[in-house]
């Protein structure tokens, strides 16, 4: 409790530090509006999202043209949407317990018995939606083109993402005993290869990147409250586990994570954005020399959730993020804001 | 002939308190065990124990009652339609080593109206002016009979009463036979002429009517009737009553009232509320049932008769077992009904290393005997199924509201509350204290879509408790006392400061008092049968090697007969 008063009350009076050089430059969408929850980036200049208030031009699940601003309304009867979703162009959500999927840009409901929606994977012709539903149970659902399921499996544990590597489908599954990597069978949809990445309470949240020839799966250890990594090549089948950020007991970090290039340290380098969950920041750490480093981005606010990369270059990292709060220095603090910073990389 | 209608009360009563303290048992609640159907060691038998005085009680509050009773009798071609009435003895006397209670009617007394068969086949009165039909016996001692197997209830003359075999002239007695068993036969037969000498049948008033009654044996078949409707009546309703000793239902019907079923907050208090952490749609699933033993369960003493039955927790998926009904496809209730007449037809009996408990005397009406391991068995139970897991949420925009402006998004601390391991009952000499170790609560902040955990506390709580029933409401209470809760917090973690322990500890402490207080009384079961009618009182609470005993009276200046 203490950490969450301490990170709402100075974001709430304003008692945050000064920002940073890191930061270049930071703007707001359509503050006026309640924005920028479930954030999925298309390209650099777009960006997936609902927006809950304001006139019915602007209101439900939306994309934002972030260079403009523009928003072009997607589903109009979205504007409590959540666990958005986006594979190979198609865009997967859930409105209260009822799954759906915009095909020619109209909702189809595929089911409606799911808690959260999990991951999604999208061929052509095929999308595998992955879920959780409210009898606690996990299920994945399998689509044609046309939003009708084809098949439904369940599934032993709770899925986070879903990706292929060494040209084969890869599962992370979150289990009360640990975080678990599984090969998925794209026909039967049987769960092989089995490998426990690290046991305990860990993997609520999760980023998956391919790094070379490496897999990279960073994710929240939230017994210790550290950002962990995982990483290991495609021949081998055991991971290399080391922490990120953090410090046993004493911290919070690594909700929403997200990978970006860091070619200003390196080629096939990367690194990492992600929420500090008690001091509500966004959070970025990069591998020097072999080392984690790690930076508070020094923005004031109660801010850095659903981060997502719109561009990266050697110099600059470009994030989209949604902030709970919204300080500034003059006018009256403001909620649920869609935040678009530009981080220099040094 | 009122005796016999009063005897018939009589049991129905003894069953109605039979059933309803079974049933109290059930509610103990919670009190049960996961049985798979075929596994014996999972038996945990629930016992009822009848004292005379209970006995005794009842037949002198019927006494007073002194009510004319129906009765009907078929005994071609004569139909009786009537009443009877007459006093119990006072004094019943048990029949070692059998289920026979002896005891005997006095003033018996007869009277209805009499019909006949007509070509149709329809009765009809015998005569249109007619009046009554009248009967009368001072004496008739009776054997009031249980069928330990089938559970059915028959009403014998006891033909070797000493007190009708004394009336018999000494000459008659002299010419009996002198050979043992035939010297008992003859003499069975003499108080046999000897009690339908002194049953009267009249008409008053129409003494051609008379001459129907003169067919042979009329006062024997009327006798015979008599006891068979009175017998048949007793079954009847044991059976209807109790099921066979077998009895189901769901937890969510038989406490409708209890939090466990509470849509929305608990408890709420300013910025705090309580409510249950999960959906309890799973739980309304559970039923609790009892059934008897097919070959053992009823054992009479010289001082009391005992009566234990199987109690379980029936899942669905537990009753699919013992079914083999697909419970996707079955209604809940026939679910449950085909269970009960699974459990009643299954050769379930005690194991053998069940030893029937060594239970003191005691002065009371009734006693309830519960396993103590049967009781933390069913803790063990509703904790596995989820039913203890609270959370509480703290509304922080409105604690802070003062920092924030009015625009302030909802923002929550959440608390939730787990039992890591099944809560407890001790049993101290005379009383109950819950004691829930290994309590954590996770402590945790809603922002956004996401629960931020923040820290996890251990807890041990411990409340005194007793059993008390609500009559008007029906209900058998676990009553807590608020006043003795006490909690201890550790912060295995060390997150948190030892004053930011001292506050969860003040917040939970209060928190808790006051939902406590609120619901200081759980409504554990809600009884079928109308406490209304005979009120029970909970004297006592003991501790007897591994059972628990309720001592129990009947508040029979309440009592409704």
């Amino acid at each position: 409790m203490r950490f969450l008063f301490i990170a709402l009350l100075t974001g709430l009076t304003g008692c945050s530090t000064p920002s940073s050089h890191t930061v270049v430059k930071a703007n707001w969408v359509r503050s006026d509006l309640s924005i920028g929850e479930y954030l999925q980036a298309e390209n650099s200049r777009s960006l997936l999202t609902f927006v809950r208030d304001g006139p019915p031009s602007t209101r439900g699940l939306v994309r934002v043209f972030t260079d403009q601003p523009t928003i072009e309304v997607l589903d109009p009867n979205a504007a409590d949407g959540k666990d958005l979703h986006r594979s190979n162009s198609w865009i997967v959500y859930r409105k209260n317990s009822q799954g759906l999927v915009l095909i020619d840009q109209k909702p189809i409901a595929f089911s409606d018995f799911i808690e959260k929606i999990r991951a999604v994977y999208a061929s052509d012709d095929q999308i595998k939606v992955f879920v959780d539903t409210p009898d606690h149970k996990s299920a994945l659902i399998v689509l044609d083109s046309h939003g009708e399921i084809i098949r439904q499996t369940p599934l032993p544990d709770s899925p986070r993402a879903v990706f292929v590597f060494g040209e084969k489908t890869r599962l992370l599954s979150q289990s009360p005993s640990g975080l678990y990597l599984s090969t998925l069978n794209d026909k039967t949809d049987a769960l092989s290869e089995v490998t426990l990445i690290e046991a305990g309470d860990c993997g609520s949240y999760v980023a998956v990147d391919t790094v070379g020839s490496q897999l990279w799966i960073a994710y929240l250890d939230q017994e210790n409250g550290l950002l962990r990594l995982a990483t290991r090549d495609a021949n081998d089948s055991t991971f290399r586990l080391e922490t990120v950020d953090g410090t046993p007991n004493k911290t919070m970090r690594g909700m929403d994570i997200v990978f970006f290039r860091d070619e200003s340290l390196g080629k096939d380098l990367r690194g990492l954005a992600y929420l500090d969950a008690w001091a509500l920041k966004l959070r970025i750490a990069r591998l020097k020399n072999g080392q984690w480093r790690s930076e508070q981005i020094q923005i004031r606010g109660s801010l850095g959730f659903y981060s997502q990369v719109l561009e990266t270059s050697p110099q600059k990292l470009k994030l989209a993020f949604h902030s709970f709060r919204t300080e500034s220095e003059s006018l009256d603090p403001t909620f649920e804001d869609l935040g678009i910073v530009d981080i220099g990389l040094k | 002939m009122a005796g016999i209608v009063q005897a018939s009360i009589a049991w129905e009563l003894w069953c109605d308190m039979h059933f309803r303290v079974l049933k109290l048992i059930a509610t103990l609640g919670f009190i049960s065990t996961h049985l798979s159907p075929l596994q014996a060691e999972a038996i945990y038998p629930l016992g009822l124990v009848i004292r005379p005085a209970f006995v005794q009680n009842l037949i002198d509050r019927l006494n007073n009652q002194n009510r004319p009773m129906p009765l009907r009798i078929e005994a071609d071609p004569v139909l009786f339609q009537g009443t009877f009435e007459g006093q119990w003895a006072s004094q019943w006397t048990e029949n070692s080593g059998r289920l026979i209670f002896l005891t005997e009617l006095k003033d018996l007394k007869l009277s209805g109206d009499l019909f006949t068969r007509a070509q149709k086949g329809e009765w009809l009165p015998l005569r249109a002016t007619y009046k009554s039909i009248t009967t009368s016996i001072d004496y008739l001692p009776i054997e009031v009979v249980v069928d330990p197997i089938t559970l059915e209830i028959h009403l014998n003359l006891r033909l070797n009463s000493p007190e009708l075999i004394r009336q018999i002239p000494a000459e008659a007695l002299a010419q009996l036979p002198q050979d043992k068993a035939r010297y008992q036969i003859e003499l069975e037969k003499l108080v046999l002429d000897l009690i339908l000498n002194k049953l009267e049948l009249g008409i008053n008033g129409f003494s051609e009517i008379n001459s129907l009654l003169h067919i042979p044996d009329a006062k024997q078949r009327v006798l015979q009737a008599i006891l068979k409707e009175g017998g048949s009546k007793l079954t009847s309703y044991f059976q209807e009553t109790i099921y066979g000793l077998g009895y189901g239902e769901y937890l969510s019907k038989s406490t409708p009232l209890s939090p466990l079923w509470k849509q929305g907050p608990l408890f709420q208090r300013d910025a705090l509320t309580l409510e249950l952490a999960e959906p309890t749609s799973r739980q309304r699933e559970i039923a609790f049932a009892f059934h008897r033993f097919k070959e053992s369960g009823i054992v009479a003493t010289t001082s009391q008769l005992e009566l234990y039955v199987n109690a379980l927790f029936l899942t669905h998926d537990l009753m699919q077992t013992i079914t083999g009904l697909n419970t996707d496809f079955t209604d809940p209730d026939t679910l449950l009904a085909q269970t009960l007449f699974k459990l009643k037809s299954m050769p379930a009996s005690f194991s053998p290393e069940w030893r029937r408990p060594q239970l003191a005397k005691s002065n009371a009406e009734l006693s309830v005997i519960i396993p103590k391991s049967l009781i933390n068995l069913a803790l063990t139970t509703v904790y596995k199924e989820g039913l203890l897991r609270f959370r509480t949420k703290l509304d922080l925009s409105r604690t802070t509201r003062k920092y924030l402006t009015n625009s302030a998004p909802e923002s929550l601390l959440v608390v939730n509350i787990n039992p890591n391991q099944a809560p407890t009952l001790d049993f101290d000499a005379d009383r109950l204290q819950l004691d829930v170790s290994n309590y954590s609560l996770d402590i945790g902040s809603y922002i956004e879509d996401r629960i931020i955990p923040q820290t996890s506390l251990t807890t041990r709580t411990n409340i005194s408790a007793e059993l008390a029933i609500d009559n008007s409401a029906q209900y058998l209470n676990l009553q807590l006392k608020p006043s003795t809760f006490q909690i201890d917090l550790q912060d295995p973690r060390g997150r948190i400061t030892d004053d930011e322990k001292a506050v969860y500890k003040e917040v939970s402490q209060n928190l808790w008092r006051e939902f406590l207080t609120t619901y200081s009384e759980l409504n554990l079961f809600k009884t079928v049968i109308n406490t209304e009618r005979a009120p029970i009182k909970v004297m006592t609470v003991r501790v007897s090697g591994e059972n628990v005993l309720l001592d129990m009276n009947v508040d029979w200046s309440k009592a409704k007969l």
